[in-house]
């Protein structure tokens, strides 16, 4: 299996300081919607919605080197250049980082790092959703919240992952392919 | 106290305070830190900071968990309020007056990082103004031509990811040409100490939260 060489590092910190930024960029979409939904007491719901946004690092990453590690360290970097520039989460980027990278590289190894495909990409979504909904059931205290309300909250953090870190993600992979900058 | 350390220090911290819920070990994380970052004169600006940054998402877990419930768990909603200041200050208390570059480092150097890792972080981070610049000529090109790019659009990142390509095969032929071969042993120059008493801190702090996050409500 081939390994990560420094270029490929070099270039995982790149991606990841693009994302860090777009990620700090976002948090005030993330503060607006969490002020519009609190008086509906769905405030953390905002968390769910935007979540496919931060976790687009890694399966961009993942889709464009290939390799295994690829996806855990442009995402675990991406939420460490956040944490560095000023991110409002402290050092829970870091652990959200360490989530979000596992669900992604679980969603890779289980496509045997062999194809990178819709599948693969439904398998990064899953495997992230499951994960990070997994540590927010005990860190946010989701697991406090009605079968219903937690139902809810899974469903529209598999959406958003599916939109932003598939949909989204898949689309500029295939640019970047068509530009044939890159030899995998 | 070693980057390094202090980085484990806290992640620790907040991961045993993610799982765990306790208000007075929450409360004793937030003094310390606070005692710890006075003593280090934070900026008047990174304190306003500190408090109303967080200000949105704990006053939205405050309100879920307080009003949400069929019954109401005071106690509960504090936790998950003060535990989201746990995880800002403990990230604040490792960044203070601390560069990337010595952590990176430290974790080379005292927590055996291989050193493609660390060259491979440093040279990225050294391109930081510079791709913090390519994001905004990317955008103002595209306005020129009368084409928005904005934060959801495949083309402004795609053209990020090009513009990166090309920086990293720049910066490797870079690095190589200096001489640097992967998975080789490398002579430090600037050298990070980590001594006993760093470790000795490092138990005294954790095991005196775990303390109160385990015996205390």
């Amino acid at each position: 299996m081939q390994k990560l060489h420094v270029k490929d590092i070099i270039f995982l910190t790149l991606i990841s300081i693009i994302f860090g930024l777009i990620y700090l960029g976002t948090d005030f979409i993330y503060d607006g919607l969490t002020i519009a939904l609190t008086p509906f007491k769905l405030g953390p719901l905002a968390n769910d919605i935007m979540l496919g946004i931060w976790c687009m690092a890694g399966p961009l990453a993942g889709l464009i080197i290939r390799k295994p590690g690829a996806g855990f360290l442009a995402e675990f970097l991406g939420a460490a250049v956040e944490l560095a520039i000023g991110g409002q989460w402290g050092v829970a980027n870091l652990l959200s980082g360490l989530t979000q990278g596992l669900g992604v590289e679980l969603g890779f190894a289980l496509c045997r790092y062999r194809r990178y495909d819709w599948l693969t990409l439904i398998s990064t979504t899953t495997m992230t959703a499951l994960v990070t909904f997994a540590y927010d059931l005990v860190k946010n205290g989701y697991s406090h919240f009605a079968p219903a309300l937690i139902a809810l909250y899974f469903c529209v953090r598999w959406l958003s992952l599916f939109i932003f870190s598939g949909i989204l993600v898949k689309a500029i992979a295939q640019l970047v392919a068509k530009s044939q900058q890159v030899r995998p | 106290m070693n980057p390094g350390v202090k980085l484990l220090l806290a992640i620790l911290i907040a991961f045993l305070a993610s799982i765990n819920a306790s208000l007075t070990a929450n409360l004793a994380v937030i003094i310390g830190g606070c005692l710890y970052l006075l003593f280090k004169k934070l900026t008047w600006r990174r304190w306003l900071l500190l408090i109303f940054l967080p200000l949105p998402a704990a006053a939205a877990i405050f309100s879920a968990i307080y009003w949400g419930k069929t019954h109401t768990s005071l106690q509960y909603a504090l936790i998950l309020t003060t535990r989201i200041y746990v995880f800002v200050i403990a990230g604040t208390c490792v960044g203070v007056h601390l560069s990337p570059t010595t952590l990176v480092r430290s974790l080379e150097q005292n927590f055996h990082l291989p050193s493609k890792y660390a060259y491979g972080i440093l040279a990225g981070l050294n391109l930081f103004p510079q791709m913090q610049r390519a994001v905004k000529v990317i955008r103002a090109a595209g306005d020129m031509r009368g084409e928005f790019l904005s934060w959801w659009s495949p083309r402004l990142y795609f053209k990020a990811c090009v513009t990166a390509i090309s920086a990293a095969e720049n910066l490797t032929q870079g690095l190589q040409a200096a001489a640097f071969i992967e998975d080789q042993p490398r002579s430090v120059i600037a050298s990070v100490s980590l001594t006993k008493k760093d470790w000795q801190e490092f138990s005294l702090i954790l095991a005196s939260f775990c303390l109160l996050l385990f015996t205390c409500p």
